[in-house]
């Protein structure tokens, strides 16, 4: 079993003071301190940040990297800060020592241990990966569900929590960072017909990692996945492969994360296009739990209720799209 | 015997409410060696001031303290900073919310000190403090001879289960630890389990004195170990590090004995464990885990020709996450037929 001896958890990020919206990223790093008293823990953030020489963390035993700030990335109405996630990360993660990597943002806490005990079970199970060495435990609060939502995105997991060997993290995140190019793609060109998704960039931002490692492994070479709305048969079953394979997607309650930017990772409106482990378990046949293995009924129902609401969702949002577009007609005609 | 005992302290400043009883039973006993206090800062920013202060007034009143504070860690990483910086001959671990009795303490020095010199650990007996009624916590699974060789230990061990984990109401010789590099595991709760499976890899003979010298607060609001959800798992990964320890054993009693200790505890897990803490799918990972180690204890015991008492109480505990719906709806079926009722 993986011990916390055996980790380097990379927390990137800006450093926060703690406000209404962030939680102060010095008890941030505590929180993982507590919950992996024997780890090692990089601190990866900005140069232009508090000068953290005045042993404020001190007692926490940490390293820190201090890299320079990108500034955040402009796709048309929509700005991200993706560049900054993957410049900070890659320092970050170039400079851990353990076998395993955690990599987190510097405004979630942690309060339990328990994704290590989740991803040994899975590990047990399933040892290596399709297209990395060994799987990678992810969030599942913005992985993308491909049989929900509006338009689901594929190859989508979400950014905010990676654990996983240290090489095959340094590879995820061992590219350019996103181009400008690639954030103007939709600028001049047409937008895909149907779309959730607002800004110009070719791909969407938690796309970009894991697409731009699968071009660089030349995975992506000979199908055709030229911008986010792509839904070929080729991709679907590429995306189903990847996430039997090479992810394990766990539940806030799995992991023990706190966020004050999502502090009810259960609402409606979350779950409307998001891929939590019962899905994930149920879709990929990785049903080790004894309540998935034994209740599948219960388990067949609650994803039923689960696809109504977010077809209840959907339609609130093509509903609410309508009026818009009846709104913008008649004053266009008011004028 | 005293004057060469270190009194070891591991408080959290959220026991401030228990300083001074503490405190006060600690300077009854005639000690000359040193007090080391290790205070984990969890309280408020009020408790957390005046815990320290507190300890600031008796070094500058002369007492021999020696203090840390700390914003994290568990423990084993209390203890083995009491281990690597203690200067006595003996260490004697005390938990914040607790309290030793003093009178029984300075007896010890005064008649057994010769006959103790030079033992690795001495174990003594303890009491539990419910809130005012106090009761004898040992004595029904206390040998009754004060001294017993190694080999015998271990058949008192495979009679009467796995005993005497806790490590509080021992004295342990400081050299003897540090020359076997003893220590506690930095990293779980329940780190005096492992500890105490270490120690007695360890030595040749240990000593028994029929002397009730501590007292458990056993309601104290700082017991944290069993309820809460997020620490409930540590008792698993426990289990791994003392299996490995007994594995390595030639003697079966070792291995008879942990895992007469994993049933026995897994017992207490499912009892204790606050379900309202634990989210469904941690409920179940907490089944899963249940199950696997008591098909594994129940295979060794078996297979060594134990027997294994209340087998119905086991099965109820395989089935302990169903167990609990099955009596939530109960219940429930209960409360509708009162309702139903005509004689309400």
């Amino acid at each position: 079993m993986i011990t916390s001896k055996e980790i380097s958890i990379v927390i990137q990020g800006a450093y926060f003071e703690g406000s209404e919206f962030d939680f102060d990223t010095r008890k941030v790093i505590e929180s993982w301190r507590i919950a992996f008293p024997n780890s090692e823990i990089i601190l990866s953030t900005w140069k232009n940040q508090k000068d953290l020489k005045d042993n404020d963390l001190s007692h926490l035993k940490i390293k820190s990297v201090f890299s320079e700030d990108p500034g955040s990335d402009e796709a048309g109405i929509l700005s991200f800060n993706i560049n900054r996630q993957i410049i900070s990360t890659a320092a970050g993660v170039k400079l851990a020592t353990r076998k395993y990597v955690i990599k987190s943002r510097s405004d979630v806490k942690i309060d339990s241990n328990l994704i290590l005990r989740y991803y040994n079970l899975h590990l047990q199970f399933q040892p290596e990966g399709l297209v990395f060495r060994e799987p990678i435990g992810i969030y599942s609060l913005s992985t993308r569900n491909w049989k929900k939502g509006f338009i689901p995105h594929l190859l989508h997991p979400c950014d905010w929590l990676y654990l996983g060997l240290a090489e095959d993290l340094r590879e995820l995140f061992g590219g350019d960072p996103y181009s400008e190019e690639a954030l103007q793609y939709f600028k001049d060109k047409k937008m895909p017909r149907r779309r959730s998704f607002s800004g110009t960039s070719r791909y969407v931002p938690e796309q970009f990692i894991l697409v731009d490692y699968l071009f660089r492994k030349n995975i992506l070479k000979k199908v055709d996945f030229s911008d986010y709305s792509v839904q070929t048969r080729m991709i679907r079953k590429l995306n189903y492969s990847i996430f039997k394979k090479d992810f394990i997607v766990l539940d806030e309650d799995q992991i023990g994360l706190k966020s004050k930017k999502y502090p009810n990772p259960h609402s409606r409106n979350i779950q409307i296009s998001q891929l939590r482990h019962e899905e994930w378990s149920h879709y990929t046949g990785q049903k080790h739990m004894p309540f998935l293995q034994n209740k599948s009924l219960f388990i067949h129902f609650r994803l039923v209720t689960l696809r109504m609401l977010s077809i209840a969702g959907t339609l609130e949002y093509v509903i609410s799209k309508f009026k818009y577009s009846m709104f913008q007609k008649i004053k266009r005609n008011q004028s | 015997m005293n004057s060469r005992i270190s009194i070891c302290v591991s408080a959290s400043s959220s026991q401030l409410v228990h300083f001074d009883s503490l405190w006060i039973s600690i300077v009854g006993v005639e000690n000359e060696c040193e007090i080391l206090f290790d205070v984990f800062l969890n309280g408020t920013d009020e408790q957390n001031s005046e815990y320290v202060a507190k300890i600031v007034r008796l070094q500058k009143l002369g007492h021999r303290i020696n203090f840390r504070s700390r914003s994290f860690g568990l423990l084993g990483e209390s203890r083995n900073w009491m281990i690597q910086n203690a200067q006595g001959e003996y260490i004697f671990f005390i938990d914040g919310d607790d309290y030793v009795i003093p009178e029984n303490f300075n007896w010890l020095d005064n008649e057994l000190e010769a006959e103790l010199m030079g033992a690795p650990v001495i174990v003594f007996r303890a009491q539990t403090d419910e809130e005012g009624y106090i009761r004898n916590w040992h004595n029904s699974s206390y040998p009754s001879i004060s001294y017993l060789e190694r080999k015998d230990l271990l058949k008192w061990f495979e009679k009467n289960g796995w005993r005497l984990t806790s490590a509080c109401v021992k004295i342990y010789n400081i050299s003897w630890l540090r020359s076997n590099q003893l220590e506690f595991t930095e990293e779980y709760f329940y780190e005096d389990t492992p500890f105490w499976f270490d120690v007695i890899e360890k030595l040749d003979f240990i000593h028994f004195v029929h002397v009730d010298i501590y007292r458990y607060r056993r309601w104290s609001p700082s017991q944290i170990t069993g309820g809460t959800g997020k620490r409930i798992f540590d008792i698993f990964s426990i289990f791994s590090l003392i299996k490995a320890i007994s594995h390595s054993q030639k003697e079966t009693a070792i291995k008879v004995a942990f895992y007469s200790f994993v049933l026995e505890h897994l017992v207490w897990t499912a009892n204790a464990t606050n379900k309202n803490s634990l989210s469904r799918k941690n409920r179940d990972l907490l089944q899963l885990e249940l199950n696997n180690w008591i098909d594994e204890a129940v295979d060794y015991l078996e297979e060594a020709g134990v027997e294994i008492l209340r087998p119905k109480l086991l099965h109820s505990l395989q089935n302990w996450y169903q167990n609990r719906y099955v009596r939530h709806l109960r219940y429930m079926l209960s409360r509708v037929k009162f309702m139903l009722s005509p004689s309400k």
